[in-house]
């Protein structure tokens, strides 16, 4: 992986091996090495072990063997509720989060849990409601919103928590495609604050837009790690972990024109090329 | 736990039995069971429903059903031991003449035997439903007993349903725990005066689920037609040889159980 500067490891995991029940590991002596304000694209096929990895990053799971260690310290010993305060998880499924009858309320469980006071925890809650756009909803039932609303309701409750490491589970998934730019957003605006972001997901477009670094898994091992400009091409590799690369990008390649770089991941930059290639001193050049 | 009540896909002599006869085996079992007081007998009609768990390949499920059940025969045959006090003694560990213990302080027979008979009968009852479930696909149970016991429809399906989603809410469970623990949600932190309301955010999601699950299957069940009438089955249940002699099997074993039971007052 290329970096151009030296930043400290934030996240450390070492060999880490996981398997359920005597099977096929679902992970295999996985190394990885995530930095701080790194905006981390997770990406492989379904069963490539992306949310069992993730899980051991907050303790929900504990590692058959290997190591994972987080600013330095060895989490094995911590417990899942004190690491929760470091690492931010957002479950694929708000349902199986909300409980409480006040969406205000809801959101402030999670600073509750942490202990703190009720300033504190009712100047986060508005904080975290007005990021993800619901404050006018504070004291509706969660029960009632709809499908994406209650997705941001659970947004909102983890990032009340202010984590350094936040881990998105498919934020986008059932969001149209207004709210899914607005949550991609509202993420790179938590990236740009500092927040160290991981997120799993399978839109590759996505990815292409506002990913700075991929890592590409498959049957337990990680296959690629990149920038997005090196991962998404290598279609041939995509391919071998059912992964289809943006269409831009396989148009591109389709074309096989020596002139076209083989890294296009985005519209826009397709565009760019074509619209210089198709000017007049590209074409002068060409036929002379 | 879910585990236990699921369908073992297997291939054994007792999963092709009709599942008729399976019901049938069950019930003979537990009648058995009322039938006899002997902890040996109950013991040995356990020890054949074991053996019939093995021909059925279906190992696993006994062992996930060993350790619960060996802890609750403790359980009451220590409460038989220090608490009960029938018979003669067999074996006093403290004193008579101490005022308060001495009371308690002595293993009484009919007691323990009592204890034993228990934990013996609440095994053959406990083991045999199991086997059935693990050797028995579900649609086939009611196949068999709407077609041809006339068993309501609606009822059987019920019964059916309740146990296919108790592996699902098991499940449900695990993601729901998952989920709330990555909020900082520590169960066992929790004081204990706020035990029962701290069981909230883990009960709250899953009735919640469920009612949805619910709510959607209800749906599902109309749009294709539930409740229109009678209704008829693609496949059809046929009883074999191998059915008609395990029924007779059964019926001889009662026979032979309570003649024995009244001839010698077993």
């Amino acid at each position: 992986m290329t970096s151009k500067y030296r930043r400290p490891p934030l996240i450390q995991v070492e060999r880490l091996t996981q398997r359920y029940q005597n099977a096929e590991p679902i992970l295999d002596a996985v190394d990885l090495t995530v930095y701080k304000r790194d905006f981390l694209a997770l990406i492989g096929q379904n069963g490539a072990g992306k949310t069992t990895l993730v899980k051991h990053l907050n303790g929900l799971l504990r590692p058959e063997s290997g190591r994972i260690y987080i600013d330095g310290e060895d989490i094995a010993e911590i417990s899942t509720g004190v690491l929760a305060q470091r690492v931010g998880y957002v479950f694929q499924n708000p349902d199986h989060q909300i409980f409480l009858d006040r969406v205000d309320k809801e959101v402030g469980f999670g600073p509750n849990n942490l202990g703190l006071s009720p300033e504190e925890t009712k100047r986060r809650t508005e904080n975290a409601l007005s990021s993800v756009g619901l404050s006018h909803l504070a004291d509706s039932s969660p029960h009632f919103l709809s499908k994406g609303q209650r997705q941001r309701v659970a947004l909102a409750s983890v990032l009340a928590m202010q984590s350094q490491i936040l881990i998105l589970d498919e934020p986008t998934t059932g969001q149209d495609a207004q709210e899914a730019a607005e949550i991609m957003e509202l993420i790179v605006e938590l990236n740009k604050h500092g927040h160290t972001i991981i997120f799993i997901t399978h839109d590759l477009q996505l990815v292409a837009k506002y990913a700075k670094r991929v890592v590409l898994m498959g049957k337990g091992k990680i296959l690629a790690d990149g920038p997005p400009k090196e991962v998404l091409p290598q279609t041939d590799l995509l391919r071998k972990t059912n992964l289809v690369a943006p269409q831009i990008t396989r148009l591109a390649q389709e074309l096989a024109d020596e002139r076209l770089p083989k890294d296009i991941i985005s519209v826009e930059e397709f565009a760019d090329l074509l619209l210089r290639r198709l000017s007049p001193e590209a074409f002068l050049e060409d036929v002379i | 736990m879910g585990r236990a009540v699921e369908y073992l896909a297997v291939e054994s002599p007792i999963h092709r039995l009709n599942p008729l006869t399976k019901l049938a085996g069950v019930i003979s079992f537990f009648t058995l069971g009322l039938v006899f007081s002997n902890p040996l007998i109950l013991l040995g009609i356990m020890l054949a429903v074991f053996l019939l768990y093995f021909i059925a390949g279906a190992g696993r499920i006994l062992r996930n059903y060993l350790k619960p059940l060996l802890g609750v025969s403790i359980f009451i045959l220590l409460i038989q031991a220090l608490f009960s006090h029938e018979g003669i003694e067999l074996f006093r560990y403290i004193p008579k003449d101490l005022p308060v213990l001495g009371w308690i302080g002595a293993v009484h027979q009919e007691s323990l035997l009592l204890g034993l008979t228990i934990v013996t009968r609440m095994g053959v009852f406990a083991f045999s439903l199991p086997l059935l479930l693990a050797t028995t696909q579900p649609r086939d149970l009611i196949l068999g007993l709407v077609d041809k016991l006339k068993f309501p429809y609606d009822y059987a399906f019920m019964l059916i349903t309740a146990l296919r989603f108790i592996p699902t809410l098991f499940v449900e469970m695990d993601q729901i725990f998952q989920a709330q623990s990555a909020r900082g949600f520590d169960l066992k932190a929790q004081p204990l005066p706020k035990r029962i309301k701290s069981y909230l955010p883990l009960v709250v999601p899953l009735v919640m689920t469920a009612l949805k699950k619910a709510e959607r299957l209800a749906v599902a069940m109309e749009t294709r037609g539930y409740g229109l009438g009678n209704r008829t089955y693609l496949r059809k249940l046929s009883f074999s040889a191998d059915d008609c002699f395990v029924c007779a099997g059964f019926c001889c074993l009662i026979l032979v159980g309570v003649g024995f039971k009244i001839m010698y007052r077993l």
